[in-house]
């Protein structure tokens, strides 16, 4: 598996160019006032996908069929797509948090930074999610039709949080009710404890669906 | 090394049934025309379709079962796909060495440099020549016990041809235990390096012989309508109506030498084996 992971990080580092023009528009969003969180987060699904998006590489080339005669098995090959997915969201986390860091230095913001520090965490699982999605679709689907999946997820995801946000504001009018009520009175830590716990969950029944697509799959 | 027991695979329009079996230290070829099931019966022997029916085992283990160290043994070589358009040879160098325990990066760059492949070209300014020297060079490149080459001279040139043939030709004096199977649309490739030959007609073996026997005992007899009526059908295994008469095709080349001397009768090779067993009756 450690040339899998060779080969994944060899295309990934090929991408330079687009790597440097995200980590610039992170850089460019932070400057305009954007919030840590935002900026990691834009940054993190950033690398993440382009992690992930080493898949639709082995497929442009039709390298998936050599990469399987290869000393590894189809499972090991799926647990280096989420080792990948897993070392992008790090990466691009402690970037981003170095970034906001520094600038919160300069501004002579730490304790805003310090009190970030929870909806940064966050971001993290935001990572894993989008790994847990995207890697069995990834791999089910040929390149064309992830293109229309992206964005319909996308195009769902904008959907719902208009949605969400329009209804809530519409409940808050005829029912008044404090929408941070919804944390159950729990800690941030229990809270924190309860998202991993289903992002866990997620990865798991991801990694178990992904490896058994690959086990269907032919080449 | 590899044994194909009653291996069945159906698709849509097509499918695939064949029994094949490559010893140790042979040079297998598989020919047959476009679509036959040359790169079925390939993806079949690495694993990379699920049978419907059959086996195949690899190194005495059912393909589906092989554990990471006996895929180890395997050096192979796609008729399409293989490494990233956009790698270097310095990048397949690094993978190839944390992929594969025997294999030895300075003699790998060394072949490079002698096949003249540039090191920092991408792969895909690659000529076609350097792109298949690579792949055979990457299948060789790790002490494997088994090749796998499907079409690895297609498109090339002569010399490029020979180039990539004697790379094999040294690989068997250096590996005599190992294997080969090569599936190639040249057949003066295979005449050339192989102990013997499958032939495969819609998904069917239709042929497996020595390369010896084909190059010494078929024939091509051309004869004329009158010739033809007259001629024993004994040895005749097809033969197909042309201007002249009929050309057909024996595997008793000496029978047809000693009893009819006044016909033409010209030594086999492989293209004349694919045209009268494709086309002939």
């Amino acid at each position: 598996m450690k040339g899998l992971l060779t080969k994944d990080f060899s295309i990934t580092m090929k991408r330079k160019s687009y790597i440097l023009l995200i980590t610039a528009i992170s850089m460019l969003l932070m400057l305009t006032g954007q919030s840590n969180a935002f900026v990691v987060g834009y940054l993190t699904s950033i690398a993440v996908v382009l992690c992930i998006n080493t898949i639709s590489n082995d497929k442009n080339d039709n390298s998936m069929a050599f990469f399987m005669t290869f000393p590894v098995s189809k499972r090991e090959y799926v647990l280096s797509k989420y080792i990948m997915a897993g070392c992008g969201t790090a990466c691009s986390w402690v970037i981003g948090c170095i970034m906001e860091l520094v600038y919160a230095c300069i501004k002579g913001n730490l304790v805003g930074f310090a009190s970030d520090i929870y909806g940064l965490l966050l971001i993290i699982f935001l990572g894993a999610v989008f790994g847990a999605i995207f890697i069995p679709i990834y791999l089910k689907f040929d390149n064309e039709q992830i293109k229309m999946i992206m964005l319909i997820i996308f195009g769902g995801i904008a959907l719902i949080s208009v949605a969400a946000a329009v209804l809530i504001d519409f409940l808050e009018k005829i029912v008044p009710f404090n929408t941070m009520e919804l944390h159950f009175n729990l800690s941030e830590a229990a809270v924190l404890a309860l998202i991993l716990l289903i992002i866990a969950i997620m990865v798991i029944i991801s990694y178990v669906t992904s490896c058994h697509i690959m086990e269907k799959k032919e080449f | 090394m590899v044994e194909l027991k009653q291996a069945v695979k159906t698709y849509k329009d097509f499918q695939l049934s064949v029994d094949m079996n490559i010893p140790e230290g042979n040079i297998t070829g598989i020919v047959g025309r476009n679509g036959a099931g040359k790169s079925t019966v390939i993806k079949a022997i690495l694993g990379l379709i699920n049978l419907d029916e059959g086996q195949v085992n690899v190194f005495g283990d059912d393909i589906k079962k092989i554990k990471p160290k006996d895929k180890a043994k395997l050096g192979v070589a796609l008729a399409e796909g293989g490494f990233c358009v956009n790698f270097t040879v310095k990048d397949i160098c690094k993978v190839l060495k944390n992929t594969y325990d025997d294999f030895d990066a300075n003699a790998f760059m060394e072949e490079c440099r002698k096949l003249d492949l540039p090191f920092d070209k991408k792969l895909s300014e690659f000529s076609t020549g350097m792109k298949a020297k690579i792949k055979v060079l990457i299948a060789i490149s790790h002490n494997a016990k088994l090749l796998v080459l499907d079409e690895p001279t297609a498109g090339l040139d002569v010399v490029a041809r020979n180039e990539v043939l004697d790379m094999l030709r040294v690989y068997m004096e250096r590996k005599p235990d190992a294997s080969i199977l090569i599936s190639s649309h040249i057949s003066s490739d295979l005449e050339g390096i192989c102990d013997d030959i499958y032939m495969i007609k819609d998904g069917k073996i239709i042929i497996h012989e020595d390369t010896d026997i084909i190059l010494s005992k078929y024939a091509v007899l051309k004869v004329s309508s009158v010739v033809y009526d007259k001629l024993d059908k004994t040895y005749i295994l097809k033969s197909k109506k042309q201007d002249y008469g009929f050309v057909c095709l024996t595997n008793e080349k000496q029978f047809y030498l000693e009893n009819y001397p006044e016909i033409i009768i010209e030594n086999g090779n492989i293209d004349d084996l694919i045209i009268m067993m494709t086309e002939g009756e």
